[in-house]
């Protein structure tokens, strides 16, 4: 039997740059939703204390033996309470919700049709922090300023200490595409209304989102000593709307972003969630080498391999309901079939889709790191 | 189904603007068919119509999620014209009903909403509880009402363990037989279904739909009482 003959970091360097490493690199999207369970916490223990949920988060990578990269670091949900551009509501464990529940978003219209012209007229930041603020947290701009000051101090520890473990993140920070950003601000219909009745308006408004997404982006990666950008993108698939609107309302601005931070030296991580298949073919626009795609388990891999194979690393997907509901032998036997199928010629990384579920029983878990450590190392 | 060509022109232009989603065409006709006296039933009905040529172009893939949220929202602004010249007696035609709910632990409503709108628009009646109901009250709530379709939605993983139980009490009550379960949402998989024992699953709204349909013929031709 082969042995490692690669550190975790570059493994998945090699991954991203469509390299064939010594095996496939394995990823588990663990936030303190799944380490809480893991470790025996509520969800309201991990929730709202940070140093609860960054200490699950340790333990859970500890008691698993580690696996290639980390996705997340910190408790999610504490960021999403202070970070009033996230424009949904939340109801979270111990306090709106029971307990053990795990935090969920409330979609409300956090942004009016009428706000429109105001966005284009302030700018987003100063929307943000004169509007937004008080609507969607019910705070001020100076009270979300200094939670998230003392939230950054936080993470910027945690994240020096994972630094000197030597262990490797997926990306720098977190981004949203000005689309997606948009549709979860207006809500999902109300957006779908602007898309048909005020498709010049809502273009320009994402002209000034794009604008901060990228000086976001670029600022949070050199902050994170990073060289990846991970964009999110979770409606503008195919299943929600045609490919000549995806063409018109999502492509020219993901350009935008993709130049801005190769101009960087960075690499792009777009996490698509929902079915992307028919929407593969436009990935090959962006240049060879520069992009990742992060799959949730409605894309279509072997389609992706088909199409991107070569061009663009393929991060992707034991799917939710399988590491739940399904068991080993089974986990095992689509993992193994991901990785004969992507993981031959590089440019792939075994994962879960999205964020881990918070009950997947731990023998999945460890049956999709088994595949990747052991297996793979023979492919 | 196609747009109807002759008979009853208005109504053909009310389905063609429907399903063009021509608003103000669309909402100007149903307002000039109701000063004219048109029965509001049978514009109701035009509109179940054009909510099933709107699902057959959804199933051809040449409309998607984003043209059945906005048959939805056409269908509720015409309803708010036409519901308040139904009179008490007017009973609107429904294939049948769904009881239909997100269970215990998820509070996600949007995909859960989308369905009812647009199965409602179709001619089901839906009985809907809401998000993060208690397993025991869909039971209560198919007993009362006699519905033989149970509908539940979820986004997220907790909502399994939630659906099982619910068709573990459907068992226990001894009418799991006579009824038919449907679950639906982007987490779910044909693999769960069986998990959860449930009859269909589907993240397609007019699948579930067309399931409706022929799960509730079905039932009719077993007889189930």
């Amino acid at each position: 039997m082969s042995a490692e003959t690669m550190t975790p970091t570059e493994r998945m360097e090699a991954a991203y740059h469509l390299e064939k490493p010594d095996r496939v690199p394995v990823v588990m999207n663990v936030d303190e939703k799944f380490a809480g369970r893991y470790m025996g916490l509520t969800q309201a223990e991990v929730t709202h204390n940070f140093e609860a949920g960054t200490k699950a988060i340790r333990d859970t990578f500890d008691a698993f033996g580690e696996w290639d990269a980390l996705a997340e670091h910190f408790p999610l949900a504490e960021w999403y309470l202070v970070d009033a551009e996230m424009p949904m509501k939340f109801k979270t464990p111990g306090r709106e919700l029971p307990e053990d529940y795990i935090l969920q978003p409330v979609e409300f219209e956090a942004i009016t049709r009428d706000d429109y012209d105001t966005i284009i007229e302030m700018g987003w930041p100063s929307f943000v922090n004169e509007i937004l603020c008080e609507r969607s947290r019910g705070v001020t701009a100076e009270e979300a300023a200094k939670a998230k000051k003392t939230f950054k101090e936080r993470v910027s520890k945690i994240t020096e200490y994972w630094h000197q473990r030597g262990v490797f993140f997926l990306s720098g920070p977190i981004i949203r595409h000005p689309f997606h950003h948009l549709s979860c601000a207006r809500s999902i219909t109300h957006f779908t209304m602007d898309l048909f009745e005020i498709p010049e308006k809502v273009m320009r408004v994402m002209d000034v989102l794009v604008d901060t997404a990228i000086e976001n982006g670029i600022y949070g990666t050199k902050e994170k000593k990073h060289w990846v950008v991970r964009v999110i993108e979770e409606r503008a698939s195919n299943y929600y709307m045609s490919l000549e609107m995806f063409e018109k309302f999502w492509m020219p601005w993901a350009h935008k972003m993709v130049d801005a931070f190769i101009a960087e030296g960075f690499n792009i991580l777009f996490h698509l969630d929902s079915d992307f298949t028919n929407n593969l073919k436009y990935f090959k626009e962006f240049p060879k080498g520069r992009v990742i795609i992060e799959t949730d388990g409605m894309t279509n891999l072997l389609k992706a391999k088909e199409i991107l194979g070569g061009h663009t690393c393929i991060k992707g997907d034991v799917p939710a309901a399988m590491l739940v509901c399904g068991n080993p032998a089974e986990v095992t036997e689509y993992c193994k079939k991901l990785v004969d199928e992507l993981g031959k010629d590089g440019g792939f990384i075994l994962s879960n889709g999205c964020t881990i579920p918070v009950d997947t029983k731990p023998e999945n878990f460890q049956a999709v790191l088994d595949i990747a450590r052991y297996y793979s190392l023979n492919i | 189904m196609s747009i109807p060509q002759d008979t009853n022109r208005s109504g053909s232009k009310i389905v063609s603007a429907f399903v063009n989603f021509q608003k103000t065409e669309f909402l100007n006709q149903v307002e000039k068919n109701l000063v004219r006296g048109d029965d509001p039933l049978q514009i109701i009905e035009a509109l179940t119509n054009a909510m099933e040529i709107v699902g057959e172009k959804f199933s051809r893939g040449e409309y998607f999620l984003a043209e059945l949220i906005r048959s939805a929202m056409l269908f509720k602004d015409a309803m708010e014209i036409i519901e308040p010249l139904l009179s008490q007696s007017d009973q609107r035609k429904s294939f049948g009903s769904i009881v239909l709910g997100t269970p215990k632990g998820d509070i996600h409503d949007v995909g859960k909403n989308l369905f009812s709108a647009v199965a409602n628009a179709s001619g089901l009646e839906i009985i809907d509880l809401g998000v993060d109901v208690p397993p025991v009250k869909f039971i209560d709530e198919m007993k009362e009402t006699g519905s033989k379709l149970l509908g539940m939605s979820g986004l997220i993983t907790p909502v399994f363990s939630s659906m099982k139980e619910v068709v573990g009490l459907l068992r226990e009550e001894g009418i799991r037989n006579q009824v038919k379960v449907l679950i639906g949402g982007s987490v779910t998989t044909p693999e769960c279904k069986n998990y959860i024992g449930a009859d269909f699953q589907t993240t397609d709204a007019i699948e579930g739909i067309s399931a409706c349909k022929k799960f509730l013929k079905e039932l009719e031709g077993q007889n189930v009482s």
